[in-house]
C-alpha cells in the first residue's frame, strides 16, 4: 500500500434507476498510484460505478471520496481525468484544440506545445491538426485519452477507452498507457470488456456481476512489471486470465427454465 | 457527372429568366389584356418611367426589414439563450412561444397601432415581433441539443457556466440558430409588407395597396418584383452568413 493511502474510497455505494438496481452496496478502495481494472458483463454497472466516482452520477446511497473529499472537490481541483465510453470530441476543434480545450475548461493554461508532444508520442503526429471527422474511431479514442492525460489529473477514470480498437492497436495503446502511467504515478480506474487487457494493465482486477450490479471478486494480479507483449505469452498470465474467466462464469445468471 | 459545371447562383437565375420569358410568351400568345396581367416589358417600362418612386419605396421597405428584423432576431436569440440555459423558464413559456408561431402575429397589429401610432415605430415593432418567435424557438431547441457526454466532460472539470455556454452549448446550437435566422429573415420581409398595408404610409407594401385600389396591375407587379428582389437579396446574404457560421462548427 502506498503511503498516500486510498485515492478512491467507495463505501456501500447503491445506485438505483427506477426499477433497476444498477449498483447494490458496492465497496472499493483504490490506493494512490494503483491501477485497478474492472470487468463484468454488459449492464452490470461498470459505467455507473465510474460515473459515480467521477461525481457525474449522484448515489442513491453510500459514500464516495476521491483524495479524501467528495468527487465534486476533485472535479473543481481538476484532479479527475475522465475518458468516456461514448465519443466526446468537439467536431469544430482539431485534435490539438480538443486536447488543450479540456485544460481551458478547467481554468488552466492550455500548453499547446506539450499537447502536441503528447499527440506525437501517441502516434498521432499526422493527426494533430485534423478534425475528428477526418480521424478513424480508434484515432479519436486516442485523442480523448491524450486529452485526459494532458489535463494533468492525479486520478484517471477510463470507460472502455480501447473499445473500438482492433487487437493489435489495443495492445499498442495499452503499452503506451502503461508507459505514461509508470512515468507519472497516477491512480487509474479502468473499465474493460477484455479479461486479458484487464490482467495486462491492472494491479488488481475487480470482477462484477449483474442483476443487481455488484462486485463479486477482487483478484490481485501477480505479474511483475514492467509488462509487455511477452508477458501475455507466459503461463502465469494465462492462469490469471483463466481464473478471472472462471469467476465470471460462476456468476453468470442461471438459464431461465424452459 | 457535370452537376457542378456552373456556379451555384446560375441555376436560380436561369429559372427566373425562364419564368419571365414564359410569362411574356403567355401574355403575347393569348392576348391577355393588360388590366389582368401586363407583359413583363410593360412592367419594366413602369419601373423605368418613375424610378424615384420605386427606389424610395424599396428603401423604406428595406429599412423596416433590416432594422425590425435585426431587433427581433437579436431579441429572439437572447430569449432563446435564456430559456436554453434555464430549463424551468423554458417549461414555463414554451407553450406560449410555440403558440405564438401558430397565432397570426397580424392579429396584434391593431394593438400596435394604438401603442405606437401610424408611423415608423409601428412597422418596426411589427417586423420585430414577426422575426422574434422563430429565432427564439430555434435557438432554444439548439441549446437543448448539447450532447449529455459533452456536458459530463465539462462537469468532470467543474467548468464555469459561461465557458460551457460559449465554448460548448453555443457551437452545438449553431445549426438551429442558422435555421432560425433563415425563418426570421423570410418573416421580416413578409412582416414589412403587411405592416405597410395596415400602417399605409410608405414602402412597397403601401405601393401595392394603392395600385390594387386603382386597378393598376403594372404598378402592382413592378412593386412586387422589387419585394421579391429585396427578399432574394436578404435571403442570399443570410444564407451566406449561415453557411459561414456552420462551417466554423462543422
Ligand atoms: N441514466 C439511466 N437511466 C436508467 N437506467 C440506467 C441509466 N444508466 C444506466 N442504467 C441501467 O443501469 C444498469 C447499469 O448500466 P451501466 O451503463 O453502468 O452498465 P455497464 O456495465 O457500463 O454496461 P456496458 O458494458 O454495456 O457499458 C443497466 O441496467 C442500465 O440499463
Ligand atoms: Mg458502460
Amino acid at each position: 500500500m502506498s503511503h498516500r493511502g486510498a485515492a478512491i474510497d467507495v463505501r456501500e455505494l447503491t445506485v438505483r434507476f427506477e426499477d433497476v438496481l444498477a449498483l447494490d452496496s458496492v465497496s472499493l478502495s483504490v490506493d494512490a498510484g494503483e491501477f485497478v481494472t474492472v470487468v463484468g458483463p454488459s449492464g452490470c454497472g461498470k459505467t455507473t460505478l465510474l460515473r459515480s466516482v467521477g461525481g457525474l452520477q449522484s448515489p442513491t446511497g453510500g459514500e464516495i471520496s476521491v483524495d479524501g473529499a467528495a468527487p465534486e472537490s476533485a472535479q473543481a481541483a481538476g484532479e479527475l481525468g475522465v475518458v468516456f465510453q461514448s465519443q466526446t470530441l468537439f467536431p469544430w476543434k482539431t485534435a490539438l484544440e480538443n486536447v488543450t480545450f479540456l485544460r481551458e475548461l478547467a481554468g488552466r493554461e492550455p500548453e499547446p506545445d506539450r499537447a502536441r508532444q503528447r499527440l506525437v508520442a501517441a502516434g498521432l503526429g499526422d493527426a494533430v491538426d485534423a478534425y475528428p471527422r477526418e480521424l478513424s474511431g480508434g484515432m479519436r479514442q486516442r485523442v480523448a485519452i491524450v486529452r485526459a492525460m494532458h489535463l494533468g489529473a492525479s486520478t484517471l477514470l477510463m470507460d472502455e477507452p480501447f473499445g473500438e480498437l482492433d487487437e493489435l492497436t489495443r495492445y499498442d495503446m495499452a503499452a503506451s498507457l502503461l508507459d505514461s502511467w509508470r512515468d507519472t504515478d497516477r491512480t487509474v480506474l479502468f473499465v474493460t470488456h477484455s479479461v486479458p487487457e484487464a490482467v495486462l494493465l491492472g494491479d488488481r482486477v475487480v470482477v462484477m456481476a449483474d442483476s443487481p450490479g455488484r462486485i463479486v471478486d477482487r483478484v490481485p494480479v501477480a505479474l511483475s512489471r514492467p509488462r509487455d507483449e511477452a508477458t501475455m505469452d507466459t503461463a502465469a498470465f494465462a492462469d490469471q486470465v483463466a481464473e478471472i474467466r472462471q469467476v465470471l462464469r460462476q456468476n453468470r445468471p442461471a438459464e431461465p427454465d424452459r | 457527372m457535370n452537376a457542378d459545371r456552373f456556379p451555384g447562383w446560375v441555376y436560380p437565375v436561369a429559372a427566373l429568366a425562364g419564368a419571365v420569358v414564359l410569362w411574356g410568351a403567355f401574355v403575347s400568345l393569348f392576348d391577355v389584356p393588360a388590366y389582368l396581367l401586363p407583359h413583363p416589358i410593360e412592367v419594366g417600362r413602369r419601373l423605368a418611367a418613375d424610378p424615384g418612386l420605386y427606389v424610395d419605396a424599396a428603401v423604406a421597405t428595406t429599412v423596416k426589414v433590416l432594422v425590425g428584423g435585426a431587433a427581433g432576431t437579436l431579441a429572439g436569440f437572447l430569449l432563446g439563450v435564456a430559456v436554453g440555459e434555464l430549463p424551468s423558464l423554458w417549461r414555463a413559456i414554451a407553450p406560449y412561444l410555440i403558440a405564438a408561431r401558430v397565432l397570426p402575429v397580424v392579429a396584434i397589429a391593431p394593438l400596435l397601432l394604438i401603442y405606437f401610432g401610424t408611423g415608423f415605430a409601428t412597422g418596426i415593432a411589427f417586423v420585430a415581433l414577426m422575426a422574434l418567435f422563430p429565432m427564439a424557438v430555434s435557438t432554444a431547441a439548439g441549446f437543448r441539443r448539447t450532447p449529455e457526454a459533452a456536458l459530463d466532460l465539462a462537469a468532470s472539470v467543474d467548468a464555469p457556466r459561461h465557458r460551457v455556454l460559449l465554448g460548448i452549448r453555443l457551437p452545438y446550437a449553431v445549426p438551429d440558430v442558422v435555421g432560425g435566422l433563415r425563418q426570421s429573415a423570410t418573416l421580416a420581409v413578409v412582416g414589412s409588407v403587411l405592416a405597410e398595408w395596415f400602417v399605409a404610409d410608405s414602402g412597397l407594401g403601401y405601393l401595392i395597396l394603392v395600385a390594387a385600389e386603382n386597378v393598376r396591375p403594372d404598378v402592382l407587379l413592378a412593386a412586387l418584383s422589387l419585394v421579391f428582389l429585396v427578399g432574394f437579396a436578404l435571403y442570399g446574404a443570410v444564407d451566406l452568413l449561415g453557411s459561414r457560421l456552420r462551417r466554423i462548427v462543422a
